[in-house]
């Protein structure tokens, strides 16, 4: 009797209990939406206020949005954002890497534009430009006339569609076999040639029109996978976008399938993207199971840890090249190889973004991108903004094996304090050498042989009055190198290309002294240039005897 | 055949004594050798202090102290460097060598012992300047006398120089030399440059050669330059590479240039990854 008492007593105790525990939980809940909505209606009523009060206001729309913005700028959160709907599509086009517009990446220089790159799968690939390919007008303005100005991307071209009119050479090459009979054929069968023949490429020049439209494509995350010398493959991944780490995959297994021993991985103005895909992409290099990074999240809570999905060059020999551009998922593909002892870095201190961000979508054209976590190393660090630059830089990964300058090599690039009367003097010296070797019909490889004749060539040019103050040795060797990769742009060797700007670029030479010491990746033969009296002689063959006198006094 | 193997067994006895006895630092690897490295510490103390108004970039001065900071930031490295790091003041890059006069009769002795002073100073400051160079470079870097690559001091015994050679072989077969950076001065450009080593036949450059210099594509200038110093080093090649595992290293040769700025060549950084040739170095000429 005594213990049903006592069970009925503690019952009631206990709903007593359960009932005080709720009605206050909903008591406080009632208190704090009502301060919700206090403060909702205070900040309601002060934008009504604005807006009816202020001498210059706004509309309510724009009132809000820009109240959304100061309350992301007090955060003093750098990559916090509002997107609005062109700042929302355009950022998560980035992450998915898709391009938008019509796919030509294109060079300026002493107002005449060429193109350098088109992209797979954009507009401009589908209408058939090709890198090499000279703009001569836009839909009916001739460059140099304001067009021009936007050549660096087309993306900023404010035209959805455009008439293009391009000067292209025209590359017919020619099969000698042995026996004498000639046989023409096209680009395209040249490797069905046999070593028996000999090839001969002439080159015609003309124009084309072709009508592009600006569209969207799928912008490739490995930008560049060759094979360079001595069995050690080179991958360039430019941005972190979905399915990143399965084209990391698919080039690296692509060159080992080709004979690569060993891996240059080029993370060099890598901005980063999406974090997964990073760790998915590290993970292609550790073992099986191999922590890649941690997301630490607010009020101290447990780091949640990623780990690579699939392993599949474990024990590959790496090199990674990074610089101040190194950034993000980048960085944290670079941290996890390096705490894991998997590779050196090469370069210079990386951007030193520890941090990750969340995009929450309002409306469906609103979004708020805000930084939600830290993300840390294998080893538990987490990155700082680095601050200066070079040797004296904090924050960021710094590397194992720092350069004086370790940026992408640009081989058409021309010394930067130079007037633009001297580059245009030697950029036409160098157009001139290119396409005469192309109609004398010069082999593309070896390119160390090319080379060797064009820099012969070069010094037996008459010396344009706006370089005569500048020393010879670097005249010719400036001239050379860009005739040498006219040449190759327009027979279509984008792998030459890359080797041969290679050898100038400091990370990659010093990437490659690590995996293989001593092996230059396109090989160079010095020579001493013809004297001058030489020059002056043969000028005086072909141009008169005013010109070698010219030469003669010039030449230093 | 008994005899045969007795004698063979002279020569390894005789060779191992040679090793052991005769200079250890050579005879034996280097990452074995921690007294190697205490050796050259000693010898060349990193000790230095720049002088900023010679310097054309802060590369220079701030990779002295990132070397700096590495010392005290990362125990690994630390442990590879040499005994006697340098502190955290850069080199002065080193005043280039005067024209060399020709001797006159009478010339006393104490001017003779001047110039000579100068001259050991010069190359201190050049040695310096390289270390200091080097060990802001590469994380880790561990730096060695010329004897450990070319035994050039010993020679005395056959077995010396074969362990010289085998060593040699994978540093002076290089590819050429090629600058990598440069302190831009005046009258005279300081030229750090370095060589790796994999091809066959071709010697390193030696303190005080005379080099011409080519460009990037191979044109030879008419300006020569002269080595001021050498360093021969070993770096990883291999993360988390261990002192004894001499396969996870690799070696090399660093030099320090100076080319004096008379026009005929280009000046200041514009040097950077031009080659160092040797001047009498078979060049085709055309």
């Amino acid at each position: 009797m005594n213990g049903r008492r006592f069970s009925m007593i503690a019952g009631a105790v206990t709903m007593l209990g359960a009932t005080f525990a709720l009605g206050s939980w909903f008591g406080a809940a009632r208190v704090r939406d009502r301060d919700e909505w206090a403060d909702g209606r205070l900040l309601s009523t002060a934008i009504d206020s604005v807006r009816a009060n202020a001498l210059d206001s706004l509309p309510s729309e724009e009132l809000i949005r820009k109240a959304m913005s100061g309350m992301l700028r007090e955060l003093h959160d750098p990559y916090a954002a509002l997107l609005r709907p062109d700042g929302y599509k355009h950022y998560k086009g980035s992450l998915h890497g898709e391009g938008d517009g019509m796919g030509l990446a294109m060079r300026a220089v002493a107002g005449v534009v060429s193109v350098t790159r088109v992209a797979e799968g954009s507009p401009a690939a589908a209408a058939g430009v090709q890198a090499g390919d000279r703009v001569l007008s836009v839909n009916g303005v001739p460059i140099g006339e304001g067009w021009g100005r936007h050549a660096q991307d087309t993306s900023t071209v404010p035209i959805d569609t455009a008439h293009v009119v391009l000067w292209r050479v025209e590359r017919r090459v020619s099969a000698v076999p042995r026996e004498g009979n000639l046989a023409g054929i096209s680009v395209g069968l040249m490797s069905r040639v046999s070593a028996d023949s000999s090839l001969v490429a002439t080159t015609l020049g003309d124009s084309v029109t072709v009508r592009l439209r600006r569209g969207t494509w799928h912008v490739p995350a490995v930008t560049d996978a060759q094979l360079f010398a001595d069995s050690v493959g080179y991958v360039r991944v430019a941005s972190i976008t979905s399915k990143s780490a399965d084209e990391l995959e698919h080039a690296v297994a692509g060159l080992e399938s080709k004979g690569a021993r060993s891996l240059l991985l080029d993370l060099r103005g890598n901005a980063g993207g999406l974090f997964d895909e990073g760790v998915d992409a590290a993970g292609l290099f550790l073992p099986r199971g191999a922590v890649v990074a941690s997301l630490a999240g607010r009020n101290g809570a447990r780091p949640e840890v990623h780990r690579g999905k699939r392993s599949r060059f474990p024990t590959l020999p790496l090199t990674l090249l990074v610089d101040a551009g190194t950034a993000s998922a980048a960085e944290v593909i670079a941290a996890a190889l390096r705490d894991h002892d998997r590779a050196l870095l090469v370069g210079a201190p990386t951007y030193g973004k520890g941090v990750v961000q969340r995009v929450v979508r309002l409306t469906p054209e609103l979004a708020l991108r805000l930084t939600t976590a830290r993300w840390l190393t294998p080893k538990g660090v987490s990155l700082e903004r680095r601050q200066g630059v070079g040797a004296a830089a904090h924050g960021g990964l710094t590397p194992d094996v720092l350069l004086d300058d370790a940026s992408r090599f640009d081989a058409f690039a021309m010394p930067r304090d130079w007037p633009t009367a001297r580059t245009s003097a030697l950029s036409a010296m160098a157009d001139s050498l290119a396409f005469g070797a192309l109609q004398e019909g010069l082999r593309a490889t070896p390119v160390a042989m090319l080379e060797a004749r064009l820099r012969l060539r070069a010094a037996l040019l008459p010396m344009a009055v706006p370089l005569s103050d500048v020393p010879r040795a670097e005249r010719v060797g400036i001239v050379t190198r860009l005739a040498t990769v006219r040449v190759l742009e327009l027979l279509g060797e984008p792998a030459e290309m890359l080797r041969y700007s290679a050898r100038s670029d400091a990370a990659i030479r010093a990437g490659l002294d690590l995996l293989a010491p001593g092996v230059e990746v396109s090989r160079v033969l010095p020579s001493v240039l013809p004297p001058v009296r030489a020059v002056a002689t043969r000028s005086r063959a072909r141009r008169g005897s005013a010109t070698a006198l010219t030469l003669s006094a010039r030449a230093p | 055949m008994a005899m045969l193997t007795s004698v063979l067994n002279s020569r390894v006895v005789a060779m191992l004594l040679a090793l052991a006895v005769v200079h250890p630092a050579s005879a034996q690897p280097a990452s074995r050798l921690p007294g190697a490295w205490t050796a050259i510490a000693s010898s060349t103390p990193h000790t230095a202090t720049l002088h900023t108004s010679t310097m054309h970039t802060s590369t220079l001065q701030t990779a002295i102290m990132r070397s700096a900071a590495m010392r005290t930031t990362a125990p690994n490295t630390a442990a590879a460097q040499p005994a006697s790091a340098p502190p955290a003041s850069a080199p002065p890059a080193p005043t280039p060598p005067a024209p060399a006069q020709p001797a006159r009769a009478g010339r006393s002795p104490t001017s003779a012992s001047r110039a000579k002073a100068a001259a050991t100073a010069r190359t201190a400051r050049a040695m310096r300047t390289i270390d200091a160079w080097l060990v802001a470079r590469y994380r880790g870097v561990q730096l060695l006398p010329d004897s450990v690559i070319d035994g050039a001091h010993v020679g005395a015994t056959a077995a010396v120089a074969a362990v010289a050679d085998e060593r040699a072989a994978t540093i002076t077969d290089a590819a050429y030399a090629r600058v990598e950076s440069v302190i831009a001065t005046a009258p005279a450009d300081t030229l750090l440059a370095l060589q790796f080593g994999a091809q066959t036949g071709r010697a390193p450059l030696a303190s005080g050669a005379t080099v011409r210099l080519s460009g990037p594509t191979g044109a030879i200038s008419t300006a020569t330059g002269r080595i001021l110093a050498r360093r021969a080093f070993r770096t990883t090649s291999t993360p988390g590479a261990a002192r004894a595992d001499d396969a996870a290293w690799r070696y090399g040769w660093a030099y320090v240039a100076v080319v004096p700025r008379d026009g005929k060549v280009v000046a200041g950084s514009g040097l950077r990854s031009w080659l160092l040739l040797e001047e009498n170095a078979p060049v085709t000429r055309r």
